[in-house]
């Protein structure tokens, strides 16, 4: 399926990879490759391999879909590619751990595990908090069922049942590869629900780095070291954490030497150039054309019309979110995301002050199928000031003429909105919301009085968003699309596809390239070595002389 | 940042100058600076762009001067635009057609200003249907710090009559051809009400349309039509229906003139001939509205039309038929006479064997009376609710013609649709007939219908 360019690029890769790491040592670093889109392998194997060229290790990587997964997300997962790109890449084992979770569910007791020459006792059993493990499994239940939340009748039923064995099993594998293989890392392109999640979990346990790699981009990766760890907490926790203390230390402290950098991912954000959002497509969609407050006010007037509100009155949007994604993987006021979105609908029935704008998320289709977002929007039919939409049926353009105050629990919009001055409240964390851009709630209650204050503010026009939180909002958009974004021959952008045209790039980039100092590589070790939450493009901790010598920037005149 | 601290932040430091365009001014070309924002809508190159949905909209800069600026958007319909749409609308549309007439509404700074129906005919010059939209924008609803903006929307509610002549989400592969800025100064004629009636004859190009026109420039004047007073001028329907849209302050009065097409024997006509908008489409034999050339026999004169009609008996036959049909007949419309028949008519009846038929203006009446023949308005922002009084006139010193090439006769009448004072909000009005009932008038055999309406030039 994946085609004769798929094969000669692994045969280059064959040749490549073997003179370019260490010789396999005793250490074992995990890799996961329970995705079918072949650009997460990639990633994955890449930077598996860039920390081979410092810790001689060998590369055991984990496969493998049950029907539930192949049931809702994936369509092409072709284990038998995955695992030619993974010997290609290095890989001395390969299991299945879909496969082992099945026969474990029939044996009594469980067999052992033999993996990379080792043998590992199949009566590990996983020391998981149950409150965790019970979490995971109700995210994953959600998940898979693609509702908002767990009913009584979903935990008495045999697929909630299910669904708990297995992940009761992925949870006693995984600590028994921990245990038996003592890794020094995992590599994941998810690290929620069970099958992945339960990998990263288990990781944090045995002091495992876990390193999360994004599905976006370039090469971006997020690590969770032990050594860096404080406090309790899932590893979005941590990260929030660590990335709040990061843009701190080596962003906001930098600022001047950013400032041009970040005014430039502004713009381009404006037509999602670089686009690592939750803005679909490109196109007559997806822009912001409009500069001034005047020009917006301009199509403002219409956006207003179109949707019958008050144009008197300013207006508030609320981002619903994909209602059953990784529910409370980080921290969220509310019980879950529905309960967030219907709540605030119920909320802003009351507040007549606004006008309520109240969008859908854009895959919402292929995360709920109980017509949540249809079942918020009859239940307030009545009420003027309140309208729904899906997200498609609003452009960019429109989108931002109207919005005076943005919405979320961890949208990327709660981003991208301060960037051009318009103020964001969250419900619960985000990678960036401890960047000091966005009202972050507490707790329910301090999510209301955020609310009604923000609402008391806009009635009387009062700012509700600082030029420095713009500035950071700005900062953090750059670092997302630049700073923590790995420019690499040897990933290329995910925006290049899953084709002959990506195979062959990298390719060319194995025979033709001398591979010294390549990005991945060279961004991998420096994070290791500093035990920085992510992956970066330059070394800020040299000062902010060096950071404008590597940014290569623009001299003023 | 060029904003104050706590405000909106739209700006970067890597905007460009964006120009204004000055007044007056024509874009045709959506590749320039002015045309900032396209918002579901591609740009185009030799066109300014296509809507790629409903609503939509454009936003240009413009440097309007001290006073009042006319817009002017010049719409296209094409082959593009049915594939647009058959990509674009809504798969679950139970009326998905792309082929049927396309009404939406233009609105710009805010406020609705026109509405547009375009009908697609393939014979259009360069295969695209052209209308436009004019309007009047005064000094404090533009300015150059905004935008002029542009935003078509499709008309969600439309009544029965006229639900099967339309396309749903009709914006969607429309051609935005030009904008045109002018100023209106003292001297300029006051906008009145435009009116859309399908689409630009094919006969002339939009850009010969007279500056003042509102419904796009006059068909030709067909053979047999009483001179029209100077101040009026006929445009041809390309369906039964039409659209008003408000301009400076007047009265919504407006004449359709209806033309009866009949065949003057078995002779087919040619149904793919050029003709203008026929209700005769719809019926089993397709006839020509109008006679591009031919023989024409003053009315006063029905048997002279008879002798100079060269052709087989049973056709000159046929046209005394008709002609004389009419005589003894009363017209009962306040303010209008019957035709006079010559003596020498007379003469040819007592040859020919004449069975009495209606008058075009008879039937009018009697289709009008029986409800057969009805006229409607409906406001398109859904405010509004006209109640259209209609007379039924007869046309003093109208023609009737016929040409060997088809052999037709022309009957000319007129209908005086009164929907007020005032025109609040474009309204669309359509005139229905029952086909069924008409076919049925005694003398109608095969005939068809034809509208013009006749609106004011300049």
């Amino acid at each position: 399926m994946l085609g004769e360019e798929f094969e000669r690029y692994c045969a280059t890769a064959a040749q490549f990879w073997p003179r370019n790491t260490l010789p396999a040592g005793d250490a074992t670093i995990l890799v996961e490759l329970m995705t079918e889109d072949v650009r997460v392998s990639i990633r994955n194997l890449t930077v598996a391999n860039a920390i081979r060229r410092f810790i001689p290790a060998r590369i055991v990587v984990f496969t493998g879909v049950d029907e539930d997964w192949s049931e809702i997300l994936w369509t092409y997962y072709d284990k038998p590619g995955l695992e030619r790109l993974a010997l290609a890449y290095g890989a001395e084992d390969m299991i299945d751990i879909h496969d082992i979770v099945d026969a474990r569910l029939g044996d009594k007791p469980p067999k052992d595990l033999h993996v990379a020459g080792r043998t590992i006792p199949g009566s590990v059993q996983s020391a998981i908090e149950p409150e965790i493990l019970a979490n995971l499994v109700r995210a994953t239940v959600a998940r898979i069922l693609r509702v908002p939340r767990l009913t009584a009748e979903i935990e008495a039923s045999a697929k909630y049942e299910r669904i708990c064995r297995r992940s009761q099993e992925f949870s006693h594998v995984y600590d028994a590869l921990m245990a038996g293989l003592n890794p020094v890392a995992v590599v994941s392109s998810h690290v929620d629900y069970n099958h992945w999640g339960l990998a990263v979990e288990s990781a944090l346990r045995f002091d495992v780095p876990a390193v999360h790699v994004q599905s976006t981009g370039g090469l971006k990766a997020y690590t969770l070291f032990p050594e860096t760890r404080v406090g309790e907490g899932s590893f979005r926790m941590h990260m929030t954490r660590q990335i709040a203390e990061f843009f701190e230390q080596h962003l906001w402290a930098n600022r001047d030497v950013l400032r041009r950098s970040a005014e430039l991912t502004a713009w381009r954000s404006k037509s999602n150039l670089g686009r690592p959002s939750w803005w679909r497509g490109g196109g007559v969609v997806s822009s912001v054309e409009f500069r001034t407050p005047q020009e917006r006010e301009s199509i403002r007037r219409h956006a207003m019309a179109r949707l019958g509100f008050d144009p008197s009155k300013q207006v508030v949007a609320v981002y619903n979110h994909a209602t059953s994604d990784a529910l409370n993987t980080n921290v969220e006021v509310f019980e879950d995301l529905g309960r967030w979105f219907e709540e605030t609908a119920a909320f802003a029935v009351g507040e007549p002050s606004v006008n309520w704008l109240f969008v859908d998320h854009p895959s919402q289709a292929k995360y709920d199928l109980t017509g949540f977002f249809d079942q918020v929007k009859a239940r307030h039919a009545d009420a003027r000031h309140l309208v729904f939409l899906p997200s498609l049926e609003l452009s960019k353009n429109v989108m931002w003429s109207l919005v005076d105050l943005g919405v979320t629990v961890r949208g990327s919009v709660s981003n991208e909105l301060p960037v051009y001055g318009i103020p964001a409240i969250q419900a619960g964390w985000s990678e960036w919301s401890g960047c000091g851009f966005t009202s972050v709630a507490r707790d329910v209650d301090d999510y209301w009085r955020l609310l009604r204050e923000a609402i008391a503010g806009l009635v009387v026009g009062r700012p509700l968003i600082t030029a420095e939180q713009i500035e950071r909002a700005r900062l953090w958009l750059w670092f997302y699309r630049s700073g923590g974004d790995v420019a690499s021959h040897l990933v290329q952008h995910w925006e290049l596809g899953q084709n002959e045209e990506l195979f062959n790039a990298l390719a060319v980039a194995m025979r033709q390239v001398e591979s010294d100092g390549d990005a991945a590589f060279v961004s991998t070790q420096r994070m290791w070595s500093r035990k920085e939450p992510f992956l970066t493009r330059f070394d800020f901790a040299r000062g902010s002389e060096s950071l404008a010598e590597q940014l290569g920037s623009v001299r003023e005149l | 940042m060029n904003e104050l601290p706590g405000r909106l932040a739209l700006q970067t430091a890597f905007e460009t100058p964006v120009p204004s365009l000055p007044v007056p001014a024509t874009l045709t070309a959506g590749n320039r600076p002015e045309l900032l924002v396209v918002d579901k809508m591609a740009r185009g190159v030799a066109l300014l762009g296509r809507y790629g949905a409903t609503p939509a909209l454009f936003g240009l800069k413009v440097c309007p001067g001290a006073g009042t600026v006319r817009v002017s958007v010049q719409f296209g319909l094409d082959k593009t635009s049915t594939d647009w749409w058959e990509a674009r609308a809504p798969e679950h549309l139970t009326n998905r057609d792309a082929a049927r007439g396309r009404l939406f509404l233009v609105r710009s700074q805010g406020a609705t200003r026109a509405a547009v129906y375009l009908v697609r005919r393939v014979q259009d010059a360069e295969g695209v249907t052209r209308g436009e939209a004019r309007f009047d924008l005064s000094a404090d609803e533009l300015d150059e710090a905004g935008l002029l903006i542009v935003e078509v929307q499709g008309v969600d509610q439309v009544p029965l009559w006229a639900q099967q002549q339309l396309t749903p989400f009709a914006p969607i592969g429309v051609r935005i051809e030009s904008v045109d800025l002018s100023p209106v100064d003292d001297h300029a004629a006051p906008l009145v009400h435009q009116l859309s009636v399908g689409g630009f004859p094919s006969a002339r190009s939009p850009s010969l349309a007279s500056p003042a026109s509102s419904a796009g420039p006059p068909v030709q004047e067909a053979p047999g039509s009483p001179p029209l007073p100077a101040h009026l001028e006929a445009v041809a329907m390309r369906s039964d229906l039409f659209v008003a849209s408000p301009g400076a302050p007047a009265p919504a009065r407006w004449t359709l003139r209806v033309r009866l097409n009949r065949p003057l024997g078995p002779t087919p006509v040619d149904p793919d001939g050029s003709h203008d908008p026929t209700l005769g489409e719809r019926l089993a034999w397709p006839m020509p509205a109008v006679a591009a050339t031919g023989v024409t026999c003053p009315a006063h004169d029905p048997a002279a039309s008879a002798r100079a009609f060269l052709g087989p008996t049973d056709v000159a036959r046929s046209i005394a038929r008709i002609l004389l049909g009419r005589r003894g007949r009363s017209n009962r419309v306040a303010g209008a006479a019957a035709p006079k028949l010559a003596p020498r008519s007379r003469t040819m009846k007592a040859d020919l064997e004449v069975d009495a038929v209606m008058s075009l203006t008879e039937m009018l009446e009697d289709l009008l009376g029986r409800n057969c023949f009805r006229v409607e308005a409906v406001g398109l922002s859904g405010i509004w609710l006209p109640e259209p009084s209609i007379v039924v006139r007869s046309v003093e010193d109208a023609a009737c013609v016929a040409t060997p090439s088809t052999s037709v006769v022309t009957e000319l009448a007129e209908v005086d649709l009164d929907l007020g004072e005032f025109l609040p909000e474009p309204v669309l009005i359509g005139a229905l007939f029952d086909q069924v009932a008409m076919r049925a008038m005694p003398g109608f055999d095969h005939a068809s219908l034809s509208w013009e309406l006749l609106v004011p030039t300049g």
